[in-house]
């Protein structure tokens, strides 16, 4: 139980500098998402040698405000930076696709966790034209290993919600 | 008294002062409850998390369990369940027990944990962790200054440049390779060209791989640059330290040299060891706070488990235990209110157990007596009730009959005393006899107090009188008294019993029947010498008056004979009447007919008045010419025996039920000795009378079922004829 405790998932308040775009071309909706943070959040466990992850869930639905069944899609994307202090370098980890490749500098790594950068969410064939829909990007922090206790389920914990609508021409 | 009184009174109000405060105890522990949930409310940045909560959760539920118990306490009007009171005291203080050591505990573990993460968190462990992480870090910053510093004479190497260029054969740039290798000490050194072609290595040891790696971003970063550059690549034989040196031509970069140096698998385990150890330390004392909040979350959770745990246990114990104590007063309760059909179930062999046995058979023999008192109780209602109807029957027996009876135990005192002795002896009915029987003997009971008397002091056990008490209205009764002595041999009484009973009219009736027979041998014996006397006496007087010296004395006694003889022809002819009085021939008579009658008969006395209602239609069943013959007998003696100033009234009175004639005169009357004397036969006041006219008309009234009384003796004399208007089929006959 102790081990499970330390490494609960870490909240932290909302800022108002967080942006979420949307950009779509003829086939796939992207979307762009930046999470504002303090530098000292990352910066210091990333020099302390410990790996910290960022989930993003992205879901897109439909602007309802009391219907439950407004999802339409959604897709969840986790970034995770092992530093190494040997070397000095971090390895970026995007669980998602599989694909990682070490840096040198702390200011890339920060941004690969703070950054979604023209991440494809959905087919755009899945979605009406104008029609008003809404994007919600939640995003969890983990530092430390990402073995979360058993109950963080229950009551998942969210750093940072950010949502936008949108509709297609 | 009063003292012991005070102390008691004391004692009550300590124990319900006792009681209240003991009321307050849940709502107490709530209060302290809540306070310690407020105190350890989660908040952000607390690091207790979702176990935080459970705690907070699980208090909040303990305390709302607290409240609500503590307020149906507190509105508890009523007697709660019997071993309610017993079994909260046992729960509360069972984790009350718990509690305690419980929270100490925590507390002590608390404060180790502090303890232990100080000696963890150590100045002294972070920096000796620092400077082994600095040491390892060292010897990766000098494998790689190492690396670059020979990679620096390499880049204008001219042999290496020919080999690039192509201007160089295989097996010569192998050699050089091989040499500057050994020289080195690489273990793999690759050339390549602009085009990240490979024109040459060499590998120490075997090969291991046919073709060569493709180039990293640093390798083609180093050639962009033109700067020598090294990167740490991790293989699963090891870590390897590689370098990238561009080879500088005349003008430009035309190459690329790439050698990989094996880092000692000794040293790399022991550096990587170092890194993960500082990682940890870093991670560890980053969550310090979290660890701590934890920590002691998981302790409270564990205690409130525990706590938790501990009242249930504490309720299912409680409540094993006080259910036969439970049983007991709910079995009590029952008794109280008069349920006698009680039993407590089996019990366990114990204290507990013995005392529902003890309880059982109390109540099974408490049942019994109850039933043994209810059935004597049945048994003597029983014997009351049947003894109730036997008094009733005596009584109504004592009350109905015509003797009158009085008992008197032992020592003089009157037990019993029916109404019948009133009646005889019309003793009024404001008189209460007294206890003592001689005091009861005077005035008309005094005869009666002789008789018992006699009866008190013979030897003989039954005694019988006939005496004569005179009444105080001058009425004489002529009393038959009997009395018996009433042992005491086997009968729970003694005494003496005195029966009395007024046969003034059976007297009067042997008495008129005595005198009807002598009436009869009268008028048998006497009746039929004297017509031929009176024959003789006048025969006599007709033929032998001029033959006598002296006639005057021959009339005389010649009308004297014929006179006495005529006299003793009209008492033979009264008494015969008496003795053969003839059955009334009843009929419907109207009452006015007699007075008619009697008026046209003594119309002559100008001083009798009668008194004749018109238009009366009343009727009465009789014999007129008896009644008549009474009428005139009582009219016949007012007028013989009242001055000739007096008046004489004759009327009717007509109820219901009865016929009345009233016969009144306003002579001289007739003194106390005559009156009650007046019926009987042969009485007269008269030179001439017979005395039996009165006798004759009284028989006559009786025979109608009616009476003939003296109302009144003097001023005005007043006779009463009575006689029922419907005579009895029965009585008529």
């Amino acid at each position: 139980m102790m081990a499970a405790v330390l490494f609960v998932p870490v909240s932290f308040a909302a800022d108002a500098s967080e942006s979420l775009q949307v950009q779509t071309d003829a086939k796939v909706i992207y979307c762009t998402a930046q999470l504002a943070v303090e530098g000292e959040m990352f910066q210091q466990p990333l020099q302390d040698g410990i790996a910290v992850a960022t989930e993003w869930r992205v879901k897109v639905g439909k602007v309802r405000e009391y219907w439950l069944n407004d999802n339409i899609g959604d897709i969840t994307v986790i970034r995770r930076v092992e530093p190494d202090l040997l070397t000095r370098s971090w390895l970026l980890i995007d669980h998602s696709s599989g694909i990682s490749h070490r840096v040198y500098s702390i200011d890339s790594a920060i941004a690969f966790l703070t950054s979604l950068n023209h991440f494809p969410v959905l087919d755009r064939s899945l979605l009406l034209v104008k029609t008003p829909y809404r994007v919600g990007v939640n995003v969890n922090i983990h530092i430390g290993d990402a073995n979360d206790a058993w109950w963080s389920g229950l009551w998942p914990s969210t750093a940072a919600k950010m949502q936008k609508e949108f509709t297609l021409q | 008294m009063a003292i012991h009184g005070s102390q008691d009174a004391k004692g009550v109000h300590a124990a319900v002062t006792r009681l209240n405060v003991m009321r307050l105890v849940p709502l107490l522990m709530a209060l302290v409850l809540i306070t310690v949930t407020v105190m350890l409310w989660p908040s952000a940045d607390d690091g207790g998390g979702f176990l935080a909560w459970v705690n907070v959760g699980l208090m909040l539920v303990m305390t709302l369990v607290l409240i609500q118990y503590g307020i149906r306490l507190l509105r508890e009007t009523i007697e709660p369940a019997p071993g309610s009171r017993l079994r909260a005291k046992l729960v509360i203080a069972m984790v009350a027990m718990l509690l305690v050591p419980a929270m100490v505990i925590q507390m002590a573990a608390s404060q180790m944990v502090d303890k232990g993460m100080d000696v963890w968190f150590d100045v002294r462990v972070d920096t000796l962790l620092d400077r082994a992480l600095n040491l390892a870090q060292g010897f990766y910053e000098r494998v790689e200054k190492d690396m670059k510093r020979n990679l620096l004479d390499y880049i204008s190497d001219g042999a290496l440049l020919a080999a690039v260029s192509g201007n160089m054969d295989y097996r010569t740039s192998s050699a050089y390779l091989t040499e500057m290798s050994k020289s080195e000490g690489w273990q793999k050194v690759e050339l390549f060209d602009i085009n990240e072609r490979q024109v040459g290595g060499i590998q120490a040891g075997e090969l291991t791989a046919l073709q060569a790696s493709p180039l990293s971003d640093t390798a083609r970063l180093s050639m962009r640059l033109g700067r020598v550059v090294t990167e740490m690549v991790t293989r699963n034989n090891g870590e390897v330290a590689v370098g990238y040196a561009p080879l500088v031509g005349p003008v430009s970069v035309i190459g690329l040299l790439r050698v990989e140096v094996a880092l000692p698998a000794g040293v790399i385990q022991n550096a990587r060891s170092v890194e993960a150890d500082y990682s940890n330390y870093r991670q560890l004392e980053r969550n310090r706070q979290t660890i701590r909040a934890t920590f002691t979350h998981v302790m409270l959770f564990v205690t409130l488990i525990v706590v938790l745990l501990a009242g249930v246990v504490a309720l299912l114990f409680a409540r094993r235990l006080t259910a036969p104590v439970g049983d007991l007063a709910e079995a009590l309760h029952r008794v109280t209110e008069g349920d006698l059909d009680v039993e407590i179930s089996a019990s366990p062999r114990d204290e507990l157990g013995s005392l529902g046995r003890s309880f059982n058979t109390m109540a099974t023999r408490l049942k019994q007596n109850v039933e043994a008192i209810e059935q004597a109780q049945g048994d003597l209602t029983r014997a009351l009730d049947s003894s109730r109807r036997r008094q009733y029957v005596l009584e109504s027996l004592l009350a109905n009959l015509h003797s009158g009876v009085v008992l008197v135990d032992a020592d003089g005192r009157v037990r019993l005393l029916n109404q019948a002795v009133r009646d005889i002896l019309q003793l009024s009915e404001d008189w209460v006899p007294s206890a003592d029987f001689s005091e009861l003997s005077r005035g008309n009971m005094r005869d009666i107090g002789g008789f018992y008397d006699e009866l008190l002091h013979q030897s003989e056990d039954y005694l019988q009188r006939e005496f004569d008490v005179e009444m105080s209205e001058g009425k004489t009764l002529h009393l038959l008294a009997r009395g018996a002595r009433l042992s005491a041999n086997g009968a729970a009484f003694s005494g003496y019993l005195l029966v009395i009973d007024d046969i003034s009219a059976l007297a009067e009736a042997q008495k008129s029947k005595a005198w009807a027979e002598v009436a009869r041998r009268l008028a048998h014996e006497i009746k039929n010498p004297l017509t031929p006397i009176k024959l003789s006496a006048e025969r006599l007087q007709r033929r032998f008056r001029s033959q006598v010296d002296n006639e005057q004395v021959f009339d005389v006694c010649t009308k004297a004979i014929i006179d006495q003889t005529e006299r003793l022809q009209r008492l033979i002819s009264d008494f015969s009447t008496l003795a053969r009085m003839p059955q009334p021939k009843l009929r419907s008579v109207l009452v006015n007919t007699l007075l008619t009658d009697m008026n046209e008969l003594f119309h002559g006395y100008g001083r009798i008045h009668v008194e004749i209602v018109e238009h009366d239609a009343s009727y009465c069943q009789c014999d007129p010419d008896q009644v008549r013959q009474v009428l005139i007998n009582l009219m016949d003696n007012a007028v013989s025996a009242t001055a000739e100033t007096c008046a004489i009234r004759l009327y009717a009175v007509v109820s219901d039920e009865f016929a009345e004639w009233h016969v009144e005169d306003d002579g001289e009357g007739i003194d106390e000795n005559g009156a009650g004397k007046l019926f009987e036969a042969y009485y007269s006041t008269k030179s001439d009378g017979s005395g039996l006219g009165l006798a004759i008309a009284k028989r006559i009234a009786e025979d109608h079922g009616g009476d003939l009384r003296l109302l009144s003796p003097s001023k005005p004399t007043h006779f009463c004829l009575r006689l029922p208007r419907q005579v009895q089929e029965k009585e008529a006959t």
